[in-house]
């Protein structure tokens, strides 16, 4: 086991270093750099430019040494906590991220756990009533879940929570609570605004799962040992939740491994759409303008994040699973 | 058996068993969806219910009307705002006015010892602001989606509401030179910081020698401003020099950002030439940055263009906090100008603006009224969804208009690379078919509901510059005539296809790059390019982001791009005639970079322009150096003429309507106005005297 883990471990380093050489690189392909964007907000804001400041500009940000020295001072900067600066914010990457990280981990989890405590009973109950009422009006809610687009969702609901219930119209917080200190009416507008983004993100993970869970549950069901059970008289729900469950639930547990860069950067669609302070929308805007530290910094970040997800959802499967051994 | 045991009632046969359960399955889906509709009924019961809460009680005098009175030319009647703001502003003393009155939120911190009373912090003679409908009151926090839009930046000059004219702000004058080499300015006695330091010339010098002048800090000095000097003769006094004559030179210190007051006590701070280097390069490096530059940088202009926080400023409203999503100001203490009565400007104590919002958000929520003033990221195509959310009584949408000479400017590169697409764009008669063969009508029926002015781009109406013919110029529907002219050129369909084909048989193949910025670009193009397949000439129509437009212009590599033409105004046609004469390069423009290189570098690169541009350009250096008044309106109507004949840019509508959303209660708001990049949106309208109606009961 122990080996395993420091096997999987050493593997990790040549993944990210491949990764980080791949994403350096993906992004300074199309035409044009983060100085052409900085350039063009320049120019918004009414500043005449020449081609001696735009070569200022370049210098100034190294991006007039060659791709592999700047490829090398973006990861050496990592090895001293440095993730690089926003040519486009003038801003470290740091405190970019940082400054959107809470909010971020806050609604994935949320999210997260809503698509837990809907899924799972839903899934549960599909599967032991299969086919009956409840079985086709929760089958009908998940396929529509898992088909409609999440921004449109975000939208729908954004315009329901603000006509019938008076919610402002995107953001987390409501204008008149912002910048005000934390206090239990200001939760309370938080909790007012947060569910729309948690029920959107989590709606498509919520209905896929339900279908895995009836499906994975169906098999086992149907399976010897749970006829077996039964027939020497188990107590329906302590052997189902004892047995076919455990097995059933394996989805739920993989799935870790990819929910740790989602957590971190959340949604991009949604965020723009509901106008949320989290990193997607962060990420989305920094690859249009090619602002490549602050897009290659989060997107390396979010690599790290999955190959690590995948290791601790193996090692979580391990230890559920009794099936599944390491050696 | 234990199971038959266990089930007893159940009998074997498998075709039973079978059909009973195929019987249950249609049962169960029956059911549900008999329970989903049953929901869907019950809630949609719910919202409505929820949704007709009893009609609020709508309480206000329309201001604004659908159709409110034009000038024939499309323009707005000058006597649509108060006579006084054609004028120098007058001074309290001038008004007999001797007693001052303050905010109760500034006379509360008086009272706490935080601030001077407010004979010690307005200046020796406060100038007095003309409401445009009544004096009001102190007091609310208005809610933005751009501060700029009520705490517009201002300078030593503003200029009037048709931006025309510039009169002293904080300025108390402006003297020229006979020769107009040398600018002298006066400034208003007793001004102060919002900090409460004194304003003196020293904030000036110190702005144009050790930041403009410092090549570390701005490398690239733009041409305007080269040889220019700045002399210090007192505290409130200075001059700007000269080798040549600057007959326009008070525009720019109305417009340049340049020329605006800068906090020198506060930057002195974070600029290596007054502080140890070494020492500032570490705290910027604290901060996250790379040098003192960078640092400096962030606290001159904040990121984005914004301020910083706390910084000083002359302007209304100084920025006192910053969240991830708002940005919150509160009313400058030292803010020496008053209403008629002697109440401190502004009236309105605090703006909360929020930040980072999306463009469909701020429209949707500038529909549901959720902002005091709305109008910089506003979209003419969303103005009936502005006035259908009116009827619930939190705001009215007033139609201003862009004060643009075209609201899309259609640009041809004539130094493009394709030798044989630069000879069609050199040859007058494909300029012209290109503009007869659009329908300028349907352009201002179909996108700005008719209330436009269709138009070949030149300066506005109400300029000295203007004539009708300018506007007039190729400016009608005339498709045969376009064909015609696209034939005589040896410009036909060679091979049937339906298209037009070069004169050396290639087809003719035209991208037209552009970037969504301010006007509704796309939708115009989608009808002139229709316009255009009925000539038989097919352009590709390819959107590009800020950066790529940035870059693809500046390198010389688009054949067709758009614009707005702005700066078509008296104040700023004659400093930055960008669209008439290849003096710029930049994101604006692809109609002559390699002219514009030309000019700049004095003939060393780029490319000689052809005979009748030089001739323009020739006008051009006599008009900006030419001291004689009437002379330069004689070069400046010259300039425009060689752009009636040459169609050098082809234009579609003028003076489009711009959605205002103001709260009912917003009061003092013009419901008539200019908006764009020429007026510095608000800035004319005078919105320190802007006031909140006080929150009616409900």
């Amino acid at each position: 086991m122990f080996n395993y883990i420091a096997r999987r471990i050493l593997l990790m380093i040549p993944t990210l270093v491949a990764i980080s050489m791949l994403i350096f690189f993906l992004i300074q392909l199309p035409p044009g750099d983060a100085i052409t964007s900085r350039l063009a907000q320049l120019q918004a804001e009414g500043s005449e430019i020449s081609e001696e400041a735009i070569a200022a500009l370049r210098a100034r940000f190294y991006l007039d040494d060659p791709v592999h020295v700047q490829y090398l001072r973006w990861v050496g900067g990592f090895f001293r906590g440095d993730l690089g600066y926003s040519v486009v914010h003038e801003q470290p990457v740091s405190t970019l991220v940082g400054d959107r990280l809470g909010y971020t981990m806050l609604i994935a989890v949320g999210s997260v756990l809503f698509t837990w405590v809907i899924a799972f009973p839903l899934g549960f109950y599909s599967a032991i009533r299969q086919y009956s009422t409840s079985d086709y009006v929760f089958t009908i809610f998940a396929f529509l879940g898992m088909a409609t687009p999440n921004f449109l969702l975000a939208l729908v609901l954004m315009y329901l929570g603000h006509t019938y219930f008076g919610i402002s119209v995107g953001g987390l917080i409501s204008p008149e609570f912002m910048g005000q200190p934390y206090s239990f009416a200001k939760l309370v507008d938080l909790l007012k605004h947060i569910w729309i983004p948690m029920v959107v993100v989590g709606t498509a993970g919520t209905a896929g799962l339900v279908r895995i869970l009836r499906a994975n549950l169906l098999d086992e069901l149907q399976k010897p040992y749970v006829i077996t059970a039964r027939a020497k008289g188990l107590k329906s729900l302590n052997l189902i939740f004892k047995y076919p469950v455990r097995i059933a639930i394996n989805p739920f547990i993989s799935t870790v491994g990819w929910m740790l860069p989602a957590i971190f950067s959340g949604d991009a669609i949604v965020g723009v759409v509901l106008n949320l302070p989290t990193i997607g929308p962060l990420l989305l805007e920094s690859l249009m303008t090619q602002d490549m530290y602050l897009a290659g910094s989060i997107l390396l970040i979010m690599s790290a994040l999955t190959v690590f997800g995948t290791l601790v959802s193996d090692l979580l499967l391990a230890a559920i699973d009794p099936r599944i051994r390491y050696d | 058996m234990p199971i038959q045991k266990k089930n007893p009632a159940q009998k074997p046969g498998v075709p039973r068993h079978r059909k009973k359960r195929s019987k249950r399955h249609s049962h169960g889906a029956l059911k549900a969806v008999l329970v989903l509709a049953g929901i869907f009924w019950g809630l949609d019961q719910l919202f409505q219910r929820v949704g007709s809460s009893p009609d609020r009680i709508v309480d206000m005098q329309r201001r604004s009307e659908m159709n409110p009175p034009t000038n024939p030319d499309g323009s707005i009647p000058a006597d649509s705002w108060p006579a006084e703001w054609f004028e120098a502003p007058r001074k309290a003393s001038e008004m007999g006015i001797t007693a001052f009155s303050e905010s109760p939120m500034l006379a509360e911190r008086r009272a706490a010892g935080d601030l001077p009373p407010l004979e010690e912090r307005l200046c020796d003679d406060p100038i007095v602001i003309h409401p445009y409908e009544k004096p009001g009151r102190h007091g609310g926090t208005a809610a933005l989606e751009n501060a700029r839009d009520l705490n517009p930046p201002e300078g030593l000059l503003r200029p009037d509401p048709e931006v025309r004219r510039v009169f002293p702000n904080f300025a108390e004058s402006v003297e020229v030179s006979d020769d107009g080499r040398v600018y002298t300015i006066t400034l208003r006695k007793g001004l102060r910081w919002s900090d409460g330091h004194p304003h003196t010339s020293e904030d000036y010098r110190f702005y144009f020698e050790d930041v403009y002048l410092n090549p570390e800090l701005n490398p690239a000095m733009g041409p305007p401003f080269i040889g220019a000097e700045i002399r210090i003769i007192d505290e409130l006094t200075f001059e700007y020099a000269w080798e040549d004559p600057q007959p326009y030179f008070h525009h720019h210190l109305a417009l340049d950002s340049i020329f605006y007051a800068r906090p020198a006590h506060f930057l002195k701070e974070f600029h290596a030439a007054y502080v140890d280097p070494e020492e500032l390069n570490a705290r910027a490096r604290q901060f996250g940055f790379r040098d003192w530059i960078g640092f400096f940088g962030a606290m001159n202009s904040g990121r984005h263009g914004r301020n910083v926080m706390n910084r000083p400023v002359m302007q209304a409203f100084v920025l006192t906090r910053i969240d991830l999503q708002m940005e919150a100001f509160e009313r400058n203490p030292f803010y020496s100008k008053v209403d008629p009565e002697g109440r401190q400007l502004p009236y309105i104590d605090r703006l909360e603006v929020h930040t980072g919002l999306d463009e469909e958000v701020i429209a949707a929520r500038a529909g549901t009224g959720a902002f005091t003033f709305a109008a910089s990221s506003l979209r003419t195509s969303d103005i009936p969804m502005f006035k259908i959310g009116e009827s619930a009584g939190n705001h009215e949408t007033f139609i201003w208009n862009r004060i643009q000479g075209a609201d899309v400017l259609i640009q041809m590169n004539f130094t493009t690379e394709d030798e044989g697409l630069r000879n069609i764009f050199r040859d007058l008669r494909f300029r012209k078919a290109l503009s007869l063969a659009i329908d300028r009508d349907e352009i201002n029926e179909m996108i700005y509901f008719g209330r436009a002015t269709p138009s070949q781009v030149t300066v506005s109406p109400f300029s000295v510059f203007f004539e009708e013919e300018f506007a007039r110029a190729y400016a009608d529907h005339d498709p045969a005539e376009a064909a015609r002219l696209l034939d005589e050129m040896g410009v036909v369909d060679q091979n049937g296809d339906g298209r037009r084909n070069r004169p050396d048989g290639r087809p003719l193949n035209i991208t037209l790059e552009w970037h969504a910025m301010e006007t509704p670009k796309q939708e115009t193009m989608e009808l002139v390019t229709a316009h255009w397949r009925q000539i038989g000439i097919d352009i590709n129509l390819r959107q590009v982001s800020g950066s790529l437009q940035s870059a693809r212009t500046m390198g010389n590599m688009m054949d067709m791009t758009l614009w707005h033409a702005d700066r078509t105004t008296d104040m700023v046609f004659p400093v930055q005639p960008w669209w008439f004469v290849p003096i710029h390069r930049g994101w604006e423009s692809s109609m002559w970079p390699l002219w514009a290189e030309w000019y700049r570098s004095g003939g060393e690169s780029g490319e000689e322009p052809i005979p009748e541009m030089l001739e323009v350009i020739g006008w051009w250096d006599d008009f900006r150096t030419n001291m004689d008044e009437n002379r330069r309106i004689e070069l400046g109507k010259k300039i425009l003429a060689a752009q009636a004949e040459n169609l050098w840019g082809i234009g579609t509508v003028s003076l489009a309507p711009q959605p205002v959303v103001v709260s009912t209660r917003l009061r003092n708001v013009p419901t008539r106005g200019y908006w764009g990049w020429d007026s510095r949106r608000s800035l004319p309208y005078f919105t320190e005297s802007w006031y909140l109606r006080e929150a009616q009961a409900e």
